[in-house]
């Protein structure tokens, strides 16, 4: 059987029609959730807008806020910081020793933030050296962090003493009555971070380290300098939480904080900051975080049994990690990917 | 190293010559089982107590439980995935079968089988999440972890569950029913576990199945070329997973007649670096059962001997996140000299 | 046994996103004999052969198995229909045994039991044969790439499959090695199997085929009995590929002779490599011709930073000798482009975004700052000059193959790179486009850089090269320039086999 074909059409690219479609930027979908929310709570129970209910939400989502908006980078990044709560943990701990040893109490916060950034260090080189993902590394160090801040308080509530420093008032105070002076410092934060993510080189890369490693370091992009920055970063951010932790509640219990490093991790995802890497959005994370503090204090306020928090926070991680998941498989499908491979 | 020559293989013609030593010194789990030896020799060096019947029987107890997930959870990472969540079902499922038990609406047996059913549900849950989703395995059994723990709080308030003694009852005689050989206390929970452990060797060193596990881990898309049912071997593990860890939870709740939701917390971490140090590579493809045997004595009794020390026991912690990083630290080393070499 | 063929594909279509891979393919492959499919590399050659092992559905058409109609949805369904495969990514796993990798799921059982003794035994005879004399218990990982192909290739023989297909099987293997395989797969066709065997060396196609299709643009564009083909269809087909290249460009006067900046290497030694000496001029289009094994993607490596070397010395033309890390080798303009495009392209980010990634993200020095506007600027300007259908903003991963290796060679073209090593560049791309990236690379030596360019399509190097380095088991078997350039005789140096030439291969019957 013989055929043969003369100069066949130049099959290449397909005609692709330049489709005009207003992209939505991927907040829209968590904005419009929490608006949406907040208003039928206040429809339920109008005691829910009550300016006092309203200030200890704020105040309670500035904390995991802050550890959220550094894990914006991670995630950006592609990986993951699993030891920020405990890095949160101990760096109020390490201030608050610190303060009852006698230390100006600014002074100690400032250490305490140093702390924060030498761990994220620590993570940094870790996870060079042993050319490891950082989400493996900080398995390892979660651990051992947490140990040495369980050594560090034996167990019991740390309560450094003169409430009445600057230091306390400052942090446990509100601007406009409303407003705790945590969540101020976590607006600056979520502002600056912005801008770093999208308009200067260090935002630059981490992107592009996060979208492909391989072609940022066949780019020149020195991957390895970024990923410790970022981390560093990260953990001078959970140490900066830890310090406002001690100012604003006066004391570190042991357990507290042991539920912000997921809650910062499905309010980045709730925001739109993506697991693969290479996108990113702090102000996703601000709105994300809200949602996701709206949602507890919503259950207490509702009566729901306090035990149900730790099974909301499981779940609301789960469900948002899935529907991100979903989101692109489906936008995948949109775009005429189908199933590329089905080796997956 | 080897040159690529046509038709001649480094090793040549000739099967290798090696003796018996030098094949066992190759192996993994000689590195573990060298650094056991070692530990055991120090600690007894410092307290002779260390090995003395009632020491070893109290030790042999715990550690057996935590060893029954351990062996789960080293096939599940063998295929490349992790599961966080085995801490919170060790203490939910007690909890699920006493409740049900003192609630007057089935006998302890009927408990017993239900709480294995929830896990092996919660095993499915996860599963589906993490070949079906694609959402790595870490996260989605971290956040299985809060849900199953906030559901066990739920349930007891808080509070531990009242257990009434379950002498008598034929199931905890079964599981954890003790005896004396000589000056040792044994419990029954030994002999499931040493069966637990032959079984699981055998499955994964020599039958199809532990090759699918193998492959999956490996390289997930060369065994779906080859028709293995990647997604199918990883679920079946975290059900598997799930399961262990609710057996070793009744298994300690029927020995300690006792069960409180948050007993488990902090396990998760710990079993996977039972697993890590016995030669099971992190990353999956790769998987020894006799190397987690090793890992599970290491470093149970590296808890133990801390504290007979005087060492604090949080101190604990700070060795298993320690060791973790060490034993990677050392397989990251041992890979870059492998592949530098061919 | 029936007379009528053993598989039909009819008016099989596939598109991967703005791609289309194939378009209108048909084959027909009778019983018991060996049919080979020959195209270039971006033909469709894999992509057919993914859609007849199961790996990839078709958008459309119909294929045909031993007279009944196949949907071929998964690995396992082909397998049930008798066809085996053995791909260019062949899916070994080098840690495991030998033994394991031949009887992946396949193993056999004895009381549930793996057993290692059939296993032994059945592949005992079958890898002699094919002239392995290995450990079977040895990792995988230990064996060179000639005896991890024909591992592969043993491990779908012992499947006993009724169409085997072999997609590029001597990659790898040197003369001597391809003809023990010929040989294997004679014999095979004379126990009743049928085969298809892709490739893109026409002359090795002629030697074993009875039937023979050539694939250009997702199509079928000749399909004759291997007998029948005249000598001016085979001319034909060789030089469909040399319509390719466009002329070269002259290099400017000023830049003639010695004073030209240059790459100069001796006695580097690295990995598989040993001993290597040359020098490379700008405006210099160096080919790099060698088998797996031999040495030249060591070569590469070394020169990009990505492997230390052993020996030796090289002189960049910036005074400096070999990177220590990819990213010092990047940052001294020393760039790499591969036919991998995932380690150029990051496909979720717009071509903008992408365009900058040496300009803004890889310098220290200049602006902290990342402008959106001038990044849009900046690419609007190459998408213009380099002819990519496409706005800005759109992610670099809804391109086409050729679009996508546009952007990542456009990003290199900003800063104007010293030294280019190409690995592949046109690997999977369509005619078209390979032709305009060509051009580019004309182009890029033309400005001053030095090009250094690998591929395993022989034509590729001898239709862009200005004079070719073979490399052969780590060692620089020859160099040849000008009128002496061809297939044949590069082919020679490379793989270096018994006395026999290429031009008595051609004669000699093909048709066992």
């Amino acid at each position: 059987m013989t055929r043969t074909d003369t100069a066949p059409p130049l099959a290449g690219s397909a005609n692709r029609k330049p489709g005009r479609r207003i992209r939505l930027p991927a907040e829209t979908g968590a904005a419009v959730g929490l608006a949406a929310l907040v208003g039928l709570l206040g429809w339920l129970q109008p005691s829910f807008l009550d300016p006092a209910n309203l200030s200890l939400l704020l105040g309670q989502a500035a904390l995991p806020g802050l550890l959220a908006i550094g894990m914006v980078f991670v995630l950006t990044m592609r990986d993951i910081d699993l030891s920020a709560g405990a890095a949160f943990h101990l760096a109020a701990a390490a201030a608050a020793l610190l303060m009852i040893a006698g230390i100006d109490p600014w002074l100690a916060a400032l250490a305490g933030i140093a702390l924060g950034a030498g761990l994220g260090l620590i993570n940094g080189l870790l996870a060079i050296t042993l050319r490891l993902p950082a989400m493996v590394v900080t398995l390892g160090t979660w651990w051992m962090i947490e140990g040495l801040s369980l050594v560090a308080g034996k167990g019991q509530t740390i309560a450094p003493p003169g409430a009445n420093s600057g230091f306390f008032t400052t942090l446990s105070g509100k601007a406009f009555a409303v407003v705790p002076a945590a969540c101020i410092v976590f607006a600056l934060l979520a502002l600056a971070m912005h801008v770093v993510l999208h308009r200067t080189r260090f935002g630059y890369r981490v992107q592009a380290v996060g979208s492909n490693s391989q072609a940022a370091a066949y780019a020149g992009i020195p991957t390895p300098k970024v990923r410790l920055l970022t981390l560093v970063l990260m953990g001078a951010i959970a140490g900066l939480a830890g310090v406002i932790h001690v100012g604003a509640q006066g004391s570190v219990a042991p357990g507290d904080g042991s539920s912000f490093m997921l809650l910062a991790i499905a309010a980045a995802i709730i925001g739109g900051t993506s697991l693969s890497g290479g996108h990113g959005s702090v102000i996703g994370a601000v709105i994300g975080i809200l949602l996701v503090q709206v949602i507890l204090s919503a259950m207490n306020l509702l009566d729901v049994d306090a035990a149900w928090s730790t099974f909301a926070t499981g779940a609301l991680t789960v469900l948002a990690l899935a529907v991100d998941r979903l989101f692109r498989m489906w936008r995948n499908l949109r775009a005429g990917h189908g199933e590329d491979n089905l080796l997956g | 190293m080897c040159r690529a020559q046509p038709f001649h293989s480094c090793r040549g013609l000739l099967v290798e010559n090696r003796s018996l030593i030098q094949r066992l010194i190759a192996r993994p789990e000689f590195g573990p089982f060298v650094l056991l030896v070692v530990e055991i020799a120090v600690f007894w060096g410092f307290n002779h107590d260390f090995l003395s019947p009632q020491n070893i029987s109290n030790t042999l107890a715990f550690t057996v439980e935590l060893g029954l997930i351990a062996l789960a959870m080293t096939l599940l990472m063998t295929s490349g995935e992790f599961d966080l969540s085995v801490g919170s079902l060790f203490g939910f499922s007690p909890v699920l079968m006493w409740t049900l038990f003192n609630s007057g609406l089935t006998s302890l047996e009927v408990g017993f089988v239900a709480a294995l059913l929830v896990a092996a549900f919660i095993g499915l849950v996860n599963g589906w999440f993490v070949t079906q989703l694609k959402i790595p395995s870490f996260l989605v059994t971290l956040g299985m972890l809060l849900v199953v723990r906030g559901t066990a709080l739920f349930v007891t308030d808080g509070f531990p569950q009242r257990t009434w003694s379950a002498e008598g009852s034929w199931l905890a005689e079964a599981l954890v029913g003790d005896f004396f050989i000589g000056p040792f206390r044994i419990y029954m929970s030994l002999f499931w576990f040493i069966a637990a452990a032959i079984a699981l060797g055998y499955v994964l060193t020599q039958s199809r199945t532990g090759n699918w596990i193998q492959a999956a881990g490996g390289n997930p898309s060369a065994a779906r070329a080859r028709g293995v049912n990647v997604s199918g071997v990883k679920i079946g593990l975290f059900v598997l997973s799930s399961v262990m860890a609710s057996l070793a939870g009744v298994i300690s709740s029927l020995r300690t007649s006792a069960a409180n939701p948050n007993s488990g917390t902090g396990y998760e971490l710990e079993v996977i670096a039972m697993v890590v140090i016995g030669g099971t590579a992190l990353t999956g493809g790769r998987g020894t059962i006799i190397g987690t045997v090793l890992g599970i004595l290491i470093l149970r009794v590296m808890r133990n001997g801390i504290v007979l020390i005087g060492v604090p026991g949080l101190a604990y912690n700070i060795f298993i996140g320690a060791i973790i990083l060490g034993m990677m630290a050392l397989h990251s080393w041992l890979e870059r000299r492998h592949q530098a070499g061919t | 046994m029936s007379d009528s063929p053993i598989l039909f594909v009819r008016n099989v279509a596939r598109r991967f996103g703005g791609t289309v891979v194939l378009e209108d393919m048909n084959l027909v492959i009778e019983r018991g004999s060996i049919h080979a499919v020959v195209g270039e590399s971006g033909a469709g050659k894999s992509t057919l052969i993914k859609v007849l092992a199961g790996i990839v559905r078709s958008d459309s058409g119909t294929i045909e198995f031993d007279g009944k109609r196949a949907t071929i949805s998964n690995p396992n369904a082909a397998r049930k229909l008798g066809i085996g495969v053995v791909l260019q990514q062949a899916g070994l796993f080098p840690e495991r045994p030998v033994l394991a990798n031949l009887f992946v799921n396949r193993e056999p059982l004895h009381n549930g039991l793996i057993s290692r003794r059939e296993m032994e035994a059945r592949s005992r005879d079958l890898l002699r044969q094919l002239g392995l004399a290995v450990d079977v218990h040895a990792p995988l990982g230990e064996l060179g790439p000639a005896e991890r192909q024909l591992i592969a290739i043993a491990r779908a023989l012992l499947e006993n499959p009724r169409l085997l297909i072999l997609d590029d099987p001597h990659s790898a293997l040197d003369r001597r090695e391809t003809d023990r395989l010929f040989a294997v797969l004679r014999g095979l066709k004379g126990k009743g199997m049928s085969m298809l065997y892709a490739s893109n060396r026409l002359k090795d196609a002629l030697a074993i085929a009875d039937q023979l299709t050539v694939i250009r643009n997702g199509r079928d564009v000749l399909s004759k009995a291997r007998q029948e083909l005249t000598t001016s269809e085979e001319a034909m087909i060789g030089q469909l590929r040399q319509s390719l290249f466009p002329l070269p460009l002259r290099a400017m006067p000023t830049l003639a002779g010695t004073l030209r900046p240059q790459l100069a290497v001796s006695g580097l030694g690295g990995g598989r490599l040993s001993d290597v000496s040359f020098a490379a001029r700008a405006g210099e289009i160096v080919g790099l011709a060698g088998l797996a094994g031999s040495g030249v993607s060591d070569l590469i490596a070394l020169l990009f930073g990505a492997q230390k070397a052993g020996a030796g010395r090289v002189r960049f033309p910036d005074g400096d000798g070999l990177p220590k890390t990819r990213t010092e080798a990047a940052r001294r303009n020393i760039c790499m482009i591969s036919g991998e495009r995932g380690n150029g392209l990051m496909q979720d980010k717009s071509i903008a975004f992408n365009l900058a990634n040496v300009v803004v993200g890889a310098r220290d020095w200049g602006s902290r700052w990342y402008s959106p506007v001038m990044a849009l600027g900046r690419a609007a300007r190459q998408i213009e000059a380099l002819r990519i259908r496409s706005a800005p903003s759109t992610p670099a991963g809804s391109l086409s193959a050729g679009g996508q290796q546009k952007v990542i060679i456009a990003k290199w073209l900003e800063i104007g790179p010293q030294v280019v090593l190409l690995d592949e560049p046109a690997r999977g791309i369509d005619i078209g486009s390979k032709q305009e990236i060509y051009a580019l690379i004309r182009q890029m030596a033309a400005s001053g850089c030095i090009v250094l360019l690998h591929s395993r399509e022989l034509s590729e190097l001898t239709g862009l090269s200005d004079r070719i380095l073979a490399f052969h088991q780590g060692r620089l078997a020859g160099e040849i320039a000008g009128a002496d350039m061809d297939g044949a005789r590069l082919l020679q140096l490379i793989a270096p086999g018994e006395a026999e030439g290429e031009g008595q291969q051609t004669s000699r019957e093909g048709v066992a």
